[in-house]
């Protein structure tokens, strides 16, 4: 296997390609898996054929049990979990399918060379089909280019050979779902395992933007009552010189104010009482400061990547910040 | 200025702009609903590229926080609420 660095070099530079085995499929007649998902579901469900979204399931204090990209496409509506199926079993769990990631920067061209040009245009959560009882949706968790590839498992060797070869001037790299997550995480990109396994609610881990709050689904009404008594306390972005900790209490001179939820190195998402769930504030972690910042950690290369514009072979005319340089 | 002024200043700020994104590109939520941190474009609140002209106009009148009419130097500004402020902060203490 790959060093987790070189894989984390791939997806922020190049591009990774990976079977994302930790992703639960499923596949169901559109009609009655929305039917059956509706009075589940935190999220609008109005989507337009081969629109897909990212959905909250919640329990009945608002606290997010299942996170799914959800959407249809000819008659049949897909889920895909990051996270074991849970409640959700009934929507048609599909065994028989590998979901291969392409990650990058560069990812839009790798996918234009394996599957046509045209899936280069491919909008944010839209899809298409290469080829029957295949699926690609634009859905990356580590930049604005990553594609989630759903193919028959009896091809799935064959697809990735065929990606990894139209990806092969750019040196790919075979990535795992923990390299992905760790892009994720500096991107801010939600994890239920992560931040989500705290006791949170949805809006104290800043997914407001994923709930219908006219819905009637478990968890809204908690949502509502939280969302009219006033937030209290909120996910929040720190980052420190030294290594912080899973766990750790911050603090505000002699007070309390939260504690660290996620650590990766000397970045971290903490909760943190309001009023401090500030960014640009220095507090203490294990007698050590710690600033809170703004999300996501990273200036992401991809958003300086126009693919009307550029290319892989052309990558060093592209204009980067300073920080990317 | 202490940090209990400064987390007033930020408060006062993200409160602002929340209110500003709302008024000006006409969305049908609540201010305190855009979460600070949630990216304003594609996923989290969805907006587009003609919301973002609307958005550089009104922070322009609002602010005088003029956007940069360069990529490189605009992108990373408007990415989130909080990364708005971070720039509407810092040139007020530059002024």
């Amino acid at each position: 296997m790959t060093a987790l660095q070189d894989q984390l070099d791939a997806i922020r530079h190049r591009v990774g390609i990976g079977v994302r085995e930790g992703l639960a499929l499923g596949r169901t007649d559109a009609t009655s898996g929305r039917a059956a998902l509706a009075p589940r579901s935190a999220t609008n469900l109005d989507l337009r054929e081969a629109q897909f979204r990212q959905g909250l399931v919640l329990d009945d204090g608002g606290r997010p049990t299942v996170d799914l990209l959800v959407g249809t496409f000819r008659g049949t509506m897909w889920t895909l979990l990051d996270d074991p199926r849970g409640d959700l079993a009934d929507l048609g769990t599909l065994e028989d399918h590998v979901v291969i990631g392409i990650d990058g920067p560069f990812a839009w061209e790798v996918l234009g060379a394996w599957a046509s040009p045209s899936a280069i245009g491919l909008p944010y959560l839209g899809a298409f089909a290469p080829r029957d009882d295949e699926l690609v949706i634009r859905a990356g968790r580590t930049g604005e280019y990553g594609y989630l590839v759903i193919v028959p498992a009896d091809r799935a060797e064959e697809t990735l050979a065929a990606v990894w070869a139209a990806a092969a001037p750019m040196d790919p790299v075979r990535t795992t779902d923990e390299a992905v997550a760790r892009c994720a995480f500096e991107n801010f990109v939600f994890e239920l395992g992560r931040e989500g396994a705290h006791g949170l609610d949805a809006l104290e881990l800043q997914l407001t933007w994923r709930l219908d709050l006219h819905a009637d689904a478990p968890g809204l009404d908690a949502i509502r009552a939280h969302r009219e008594a006033g937030l209290r306390r909120r996910l929040t972005a720190m980052e420190a010189e030294e290594p912080l900790v899973e766990g750790a209490e911050v603090r505000a001179g002699d007070r309390s104010i939260g504690r660290v939820l996620a650590a990766v190195g000397g970045r971290a998402l903490a909760v943190l009482d309001l009023p401090w769930a500030q960014s640009g504030m220095t507090f203490e972690v294990d007698g050590r400061p710690a600033t809170t910042r703004s999300a996501p950690f990273v200036t992401n290369r991809s958003l300086f990547v126009n693919p009307q514009r550029h290319s892989w072979a052309t990558r060093d005319e592209i204009e980067l910040p300073p920080d990317l340089a | 200025m202490n940090d209990e002024e400064r987390l007033a200043r930020r408060t006062a700020a993200v409160d602002e702009v929340q209110r500003l994104l709302v008024e000006h590109l006409l969305l049908e939520v609540e201010p305190h609903d855009l979460d600070p941190d949630a990216p304003l474009f594609g996923s989290g609140h969805g907006l587009d590229s003609i919301d973002a002209v609307e958005v550089a106009v009104a922070l322009e009148n609002r602010f005088g926080v003029r956007m940069h009419e360069s990529r490189v130097e605009s992108v990373p500004h408007l990415r989130t609420i909080n990364t708005i402020v971070d720039l509407v902060l810092a040139r007020q203490e530059l002024a």
